[in-house]
């Protein structure tokens, strides 16, 4: 196991260090030259050559490029040059907002997930079955920007029964701030839960065949009993992996639903960054955002591989 | 040297799988077409398709023309009514989805060729094409609209950037699936054969091993046409994709979605046609699935 750990870990490292050449190259291929959009139409050339010297952009590009990594690593993120503050505030600022959206988006969808998938292979109504299968085939249409107008039209504006976006503090106004949460935390939830549905109801449809179903039914536990305490567990391996991949996917959703539903979040201040060219901060954030959907990744092949052993040991099927 | 070439005409005309099964109203294609899914699946599609590219001969208004009437209810003049500055919304509508067919049409055929590519790299090199499923993975586990907003960074936003970004999040999809169907031809007889015939190997990857798998990547456009679509609409949401005044269903949604008070239409109509969009080449996916992957 630790060897298998040690592997995915050096692997996760070496890609993101990779990752982190590309996003500050990118910035480099950039149109337009950072210092003299930040000095303004009417700077003179010696205004731009010395804001060109302060922000560094003087130096060599693998010079620039290995003192912002020893930046990163000292968690000196440095000025965002268009806010006038600490990089790390505005994100520490910006955090909280973002991970309760992901973290309610998490939940939802794998509670959803997995009480639809459970009921798609075990229902014994086909009526039940359609409608879940249809209901997949639909929210699977339904990208966060798509689903998240039509919950805003639905519930915000012609029934008025939940706020259309914003956000509160979580700590002096809970109720508010759930209640906010509850549009896009949903609409980002939305594209994931039937895929998960899916892979457990296939999953669950082969692991009941097997014999340790059959003993449980002789030693006469009941049939909940058996699907919750039996199959649901061994069918779990597809769709745990899935929901590490969609779990990093919805800090993509989450840029687009802060959009959508006006929340002050990561997501809105990446948006920001870009549109302003404040490259400093977009770059970190860019980094951050594929950082967390790498970890999320590397998480699942963990849990998964802490649960069957032929993935750690590296067996082919 | 006589011998090898015969052998090798013979070997490069006998394709595994009969052309008639495939091509022709009567082969799988045509099968999945008459399928009830795929009929409707493709149905829809070619409806979008004509009416985005037929109806502005009969409208009267551009979809840069303004008014004087601003966020106009919908009237026999404006079916649809006007935006904040007095356009008439079914132009822009259409005009918009033209913008997302135009951008769909260009990026995603790119994507499945290059990707195709890339992903058989491995039969020249295994050194090569490992890299490439490996920078595949990491493009699949980025997710797509932050891979957008890098694009956006280093190309100004408008439709270059979002086929650019379309490109680069759908052809890990072909990568990925040529490069597994790659490894189900190789241990295969055929490869072998060719192998002894001292074939060089570009010419048994591009001739023997791409028409055996091509099945696998034409079924796969039909669903990658749709993730498509919604690429170019979250890019544009956010404000990064496709820039005001141009039209596109994305940037509509997000112009539109202040309004959805007074103006529903505006935000409603656009997402409509994205859901249309998506369901119709959803269908169609399934329908190819099974009649030709007979999945």
């Amino acid at each position: 196991m630790t060897r298998y750990v040690l592997r995915r870990l050096v692997g996760a490292i070496a890609v993101l260090f990779v990752v982190s050449i590309v996003v500050f190259s990118l910035l480099r291929l950039a149109p337009g030259d950072p210092a003299s959009v930040l000095a303004g139409p009417d700077a003179t050339p010696n205004v731009v050559a010395a804001i060109r010297h302060e922000l560094g952009l003087d130096r060599s590009p693998f010079l620039q490029y290995f003192s912002w990594l020893g930046d990163l690593f000292t968690g000196n993120l440095g000025m965002s040059y268009t806010i006038h503050r600490p990089i790390s505030e505005l994100i520490g600022q910006r955090f909280g907002s973002t991970l309760q959206l992901t973290v309610a988006a998490a939940i939802l969808m794998v509670v959803f997930g997995v009480l639809m998938g459970v009921m798609l292979a075990t229902s014994r109504f086909r009526v039940v079955r359609q409608v879940i299968d249809w209901l997949a085939t639909v929210s699977l249409a339904l990208p966060p920007f798509v689903s998240g107008v039509i919950l805003i039209f639905v519930f915000a504006v012609v029934w008025g029964v939940l706020p259309s976006g914003g956000d509160a503090s979580m700590i002096t106004d809970t109720g508010d701030a759930l209640r906010r949460l509850i549009l896009p935390s949903v609409a980002m939830a939305l594209p994931g839960a039937p895929v998960i549905a899916r892979l457990l109801a296939t999953e669950m449809r082969r692991s009941r065949d097997q014999e340790f179903v059959l003993t449980a039914m002789a030693k006469g536990a009941s049939l909940r009993w058996i699907t919750w305490r039996h199959v649901v567990p061994n069918s779990l391996g597809p769709a745990v992996i899935e929901v590490g991949i969609r779990i990093g996917h919805l800090l993509g959703g989450a840029v687009v639903a802060e959009a959508i539903f006006a929340r002050a979040g990561l997501g809105s201040l990446l948006v920001q960054s870009v549109e302003t060219r404040d490259y400093l901060l977009a770059q970190v954030l860019l980094l951050l955002a594929i950082a967390a959907a790498i970890i999320a990744q590397l998480a699942a092949e963990l849990v998964i591989a802490t649960v069957d052993p032929r993935i750690r040991l590296g067996a082919k099927e | 040297m006589t011998t090898s070439v015969t052998a090798g005409a013979v070997l490069d005309d006998q394709r595994p799988d009969d052309r008639r099964a495939r091509g022709g109203i009567r082969g799988r294609y045509g099968q999945a077409l008459r399928s009830g899914k795929g009929a409707a699946g493709l149905g829809l599609v070619l409806l979008i398709v004509l009416i985005a590219v037929l109806a502005p001969l009969f409208l009267p208004y551009g979809e840069y023309e303004q008014g004087p009437d601003a966020l106009l209810a919908p009237t026999g003049h404006h079916l649809l009514g006007t935006d904040e500055v007095g356009r008439d919304l079914l132009a822009r509508l259409l005009a918009g989805t033209r913008v997302d067919l135009v951008v769909t049409l260009i990026a995603v055929p790119i994507s499945a060729a290059v990707g195709t590519l890339l992903g058989l790299l491995g039969m020249l090199s295994r050194w090569v094409g490992a890299l490439f499923q490996r920078i595949f993975d990491v493009l699949l586990g980025v997710p797509a609209v932050i891979l957008g907003v890098g694009v956006a960074i280093a190309v100004t936003p408008g439709m270059e950037s979002v086929i650019i970004a379309i490109v680069l999040v759908t052809m890990p999809v072909f990568g990925r699936q040529a490069g597994s169907a790659l490894a189900g031809q190789l241990p295969l007889d055929y490869v072998a054969a060719a192998e002894v015939l001292g074939f060089p190997r570009r010419r048994v990857m591009m001739r023997h091993v791409l028409p055996n798998i091509i099945d696998v990547i034409f079924v796969r456009i039909a669903v990658v046409m749709a993730q498509a679509i919604t690429v170019e609409g979250g890019l544009s949401v956010i404000g990064l994709g496709i820039q005001s005044p141009q039209p596109s269903l994305g940037s509509m949604i997000k112009d539109g979605s202040a309004y959805l008070l007074s103006v529903p239409l505006y935000a409603l109509m656009p997402v409509a046609v994205v859901v249309l969009l998506v369901v119709g080449y959803t269908m169609l996916s399934d329908a190819l699935n099974q009649a030709v992957l007979r999945k």
